[in-house]
């Protein structure tokens, strides 16, 4: 299954008569290409021409997202007072373990 | 007679000279004693111990009273000897065996000998609270031992032995902490009980705060921050340096992890190009440190924006790489996806493309074609992907004929170029594009392989989409229209079946019941019997449903159904009924096609017809077959006159205009008459053919019996003739045709009241 809108290389927005003339132009570079056979660029053209075919491109082959690009997140307050690797906490630190010699 | 005088004169003197001596020496005995000669006595004793019945108690009193002088003297070894020896017959004696074993127990813990003294207390534990007391401090002090050497699963084993002495909450409450204390050191988290348990006791605040550092710490090495916090800040004591340091740290780790997160975040927003698996990653990143971002409001909001930007980039790149199957799990991962518009169109884009790829498989097939239904049902998803483009805005469209019947969302915005009209060649039918969709999934699942999950597919296939089908058909716009297996999987059941009941509370439709019955999940009590509620309609009929199948399943499998068990249930519903009624017919007409004369066949059907009495087809079927199987069993002599006849009554009594089954009976009465025994089972069977009101019978036994009737009359002229049994025969005859002589309906008319 090919995407019809790459196969004649339109956009998801071109009109009827750009995608006649792009399947001519296809048609004629594909004489050197060879890079579809008749049938598939004919079948992309068809799919493209007819509205409730082109429905269903449109459904199999969505647009890429546009997108705002973020602004980069600025850091402003993070500073680490301390050190931050958990290995450097001492489990002992509050240890019960000599004081329960003499505990019972 | 001399004789005997003079023995007995004898043992009166013997017993006068020796009796008495026994006495003397017991007494003796006894003086010895009370002076404490102690030897003496005993001897004394010991030479009448069998003689008199108190020498042996004497004799214990004399060990006891040694043992209590060797005690005294200090030996106790000995006295345990004393006191051993009697004890059985001696409360007292293994009482002073107990306590001089705590003695023991007690010198040896003060020699600092712990195994000795354990031995002696644990050996009366059972006997001796205080020994059982003093046994448990050793086991703590051995679990001390072993937990210094960092032998923590014996300290633990110590431990949980000395817990075992509960009257002592020091004791109890401190080997239980420590106990906890060996979990946390061999990195193991205790239970959330035991923990909460040993926090609020009163266990010495030592061990207590050790405990819940140690704790505090782990949470923090396991990154459960949230609950670590809330750990210190309520548990541990506020005026120990170490709970501030604990919360330092954490403040610390957190800014650490959340610069990383925005470091990444920042690296990935400047890469102009990035693959889907490297947004996956971040946008796990972002997931997995939700809980600490959360605790920086002045970045959260900006960090889950851009999460949410993630999210959609991630899918359509998973698209745009063409991979669909994680594409569809992130999307499901969502909560509720389904309801935006946006992601259940890309959902279904991926179960289309998956199918397509070839890539539905034994795992994922329910969820492909549930989800791709669901999507493709809703004409949301169309009408809201002509907002994407603009070659579009030339034309209109129209959701006249859409497969969804206009969906959920469509009166939720004002839509320019969508109307109802009939379609043309500028009002395109949103409809097309749907079933062509549908057309090219289906062809897409025919060309799975091997056969055995396509078949599998397929089927399922074909229910999910009846199921959704007949929902829009009947629900129309109101609801997110799904499928069963949708509903159940994403929980959308409720909504569904709560729209269902309002449209069953104005139209009745038992239609909706049949489709509602789909979405239901059934209850089961624990002898696998269905719970319902007789006053929830969508509920009683699922569980007619579920005994419908049920009954057809044994049906197919040519299994007994017993009546009792499904004539209520199945009768409920008419169209539970008709429908079982259809499906029984296609099942048992195929049956027959394959054997004509199956016996087992005979009961089922005649099991189900006492389930569905109403079914005039079922009963011809039955009758047609019954006549069918007799004449083939009657000409291969496999069954006999008076079973077939039997047979044939049960089937005409069944079907009574069954004409075939009439004529038949009629037939092989007559030719069975003059059998003796077979008469005589016929006059006992003419009271159940009071009841059938048969023309067909009426005629058949005139055709038939008449003319047999005519030859045996004619009969009564001959000589040397049986004149009585030609009688006989006569009167079955007369009997039989009076029988079944259909009644006057003018004459019963007469009755009626109008």
């Amino acid at each position: 299954m090919k995407n019809p809108y790459d196969v004649l290389g339109v956009s998801l927005n071109a009109t009827k008569d750009e995608i006649q003339k792009a399947f001519v132009k296809a048609q004629i570079e594909n004489v050197k290409t060879k890079k579809h056979d008749g049938k598939e660029l004919m079948e992309a053209r068809n799919q493209l021409m007819i509205p409730s075919k082109r429905l269903v491109a449109d459904f199999l082959f969505p647009s890429k997202l546009k997108s705002k690009r973020p602004k980069p997140i600025e850091i402003n307050d993070l500073e680490i007072n301390g050190k931050v690797d958990v290995n450097s906490l001492n489990d002992d630190a509050l240890d019960s373990l000599k004081y329960s010699l003499n505990y019972v | 007679m001399e004789v005997v005088i003079v023995i007995i004169v004898c043992g009166i003197v013997l017993y006068f000279m020796f009796g008495n001596q026994t006495e003397k020496k017991y007494k003796k005995g006894l003086a010895a004693l009370q002076s404490n000669d102690l030897d003496l006595a005993e001897q004394l004793f010991q030479g009448i111990s069998e003689k008199h019945s108190d020498a042996k108690t004497k004799l214990d009193e004399i060990t006891f009273k040694r043992g209590e002088l060797a005690e005294k003297a200090g030996q106790l070894e000995k006295a345990y000897e004393f006191f051993s020896a009697i004890q059985k017959n001696n409360p007292d004696a293994a009482k002073k065996l107990i306590e001089i074993d705590f003695t023991r127990g007690v010198s040896a813990k003060k020699d600092g000998d712990l195994n000795t003294a354990y031995n002696y207390f644990s050996k009366i534990a059972t006997k001796s609270s205080e020994a059982f007391f003093e046994a448990s401090k050793i086991d703590f002090k051995r679990g001390v031992a072993a937990e210094l050497s960092k032998n923590y699963s014996l300290a633990k084993d110590f431990y949980l032995k000395s817990s075992t002495y509960k009257k002592d909450a020091k004791v109890h409450y401190g080997s239980v902490c420590r106990k906890l204390i060996c979990d946390l050191k061999i990195d193991s988290l205790p239970a959330e009980k035991e923990t909460s348990e040993i926090i609020s006791s009163s266990v010495d605040a030592k061990l207590k705060n050790d405990f819940i550092y140690r704790y505090a710490v782990k949470l923090i090495k396991k990154e459960n921050f949230k609950y670590a916090s809330e750990f210190i800040a309520k548990k541990l004591d506020r005026n120990l340096p170490e709970a501030e340091n604990l919360e330092s740290f954490i403040l610390n780790f957190k800014k650490s992890q959340l610069r990383k997160t925005i470091e990444a975040i920042n690296d990935l927003l400047f890469k102009s190009e990035s693959k889907a698996n490297t947004t996956e990653q971040l946008y796990n990143k972002i997931e997995e440190q939700k809980n600490i971002i959360e605790d920086f409001p002045q970045y959260s909001t900006t960090i889950f924006e851009i999460q949410k930007n993630l999210f959609s980039k991630l899918l359509h790149q998973y698209i745009s790489e063409q991979q669909f199957e994680k594409c569809l799990d992130h999307i499901i991962s969502y909560p509720n996806f389904f309801d935006s518009i946006e992601l259940l169109k890309d959902a279904g884009i991926c179960c289309i493309r998956m199918a397509t790829n070839g890539k539905i498989t034994e795992s994922n097939y329910k969820n492909v074609i549930s989800i791709w239904l669901t999507a493709i049902y809703n004409d949301d998803i169309f009408i809201n992907s002509l907002e994407n483009t603009s070659w579009d805005d030339d034309y209109t469209f129209t959701i006249k004929n859409a497969v969804g019947k206009f969906g959920s969302f469509i009166y939720k915005r004002d839509w320019a170029n969508i109307n109802r009209e009939e379609p043309s060649e500028s009002n395109i039918a949103i409809g097309d594009s749907q079933r062509e969709l549908i057309n090219l999934f289906e062809n897409a699942l025919n060309s799975i392989q091997p056969e055995s999950l396509h078949n599998k597919v397929y089927s399922f296939y074909a229910d999910e989409k009846k199921a959704i089908s007949d929902l829009v058909d009947l629900l129309g716009y109101d609801t997110l229209h799904t499928t069963p297996e949708f509903a159940k999987t994403f929980n959308t059941s409720d909504t569904i079946l709560k729209h269902a009941n309002w449209r069953y509370e104005t139209k009745a439709n038992q239609e909706l019941l049949m489709v509602g019955s789909k979405y239901f999940t059934l209850r089961f009590n624990d002898k696998g019997g269905v719970i319902y509620s007789s006053t929830d309609m969508f509920d009683k009929f699922a569980c007619a449903k579920h005994y419908s199948d049920m009954a057809i399943e044994r049906i197919k499998k040519g299994t007994q159904v017993s009546p009792d068990v499904y004539k209520e249930v199945l009768n409920w519903f008419d169209k539970i009924k008709y429908s079982f009624e259809n499906e029984v017919l296609v099942i048992f007409n195929s049956k027959i096609k394959i054997n004509d004369s199956d016996t087992q066949l005979i009961t089922i059907m005649e099991q189900v017809f006492n389930i569905i009495p109403h079914s005039e087809k079922l009963g011809y079927l039955f009758a047609d077959y019954t006549t069918s199987y007799c004449i083939d069993k009657i000409n291969s002599k496999s069954i006999t006159e008076i079973k077939a006849l039997e047979l044939l009554i049960k089937a005409i009594s069944i079907c009574p205009d069954n004409h075939k089954t009439a004529k038949n009976l009629a037939i092989f009465i007559g030719m069975h008459l003059s059998d003796d025994s077979f008469s005589q089972k016929l006059k006992s069977l003419i009271t159940s053919l009071q009841k059938i009101e048969s023309e067909s019978l009426y005629d058949s036994f005139q055709s038939e019996l008449l003319p047999l009737r005519n030859e045996l009359n004619s009969l009564l002229r001959k000589p040397n003739i049986n004149y009585s049994r030609v009688r006989e025969g006569i009167n079955l005859i007369d009997e039989l045709i009076n029988t079944v002589e259909p009644q006057d309906d003018e004459e019963a008319n007469d009755n009626l009241p109008f």
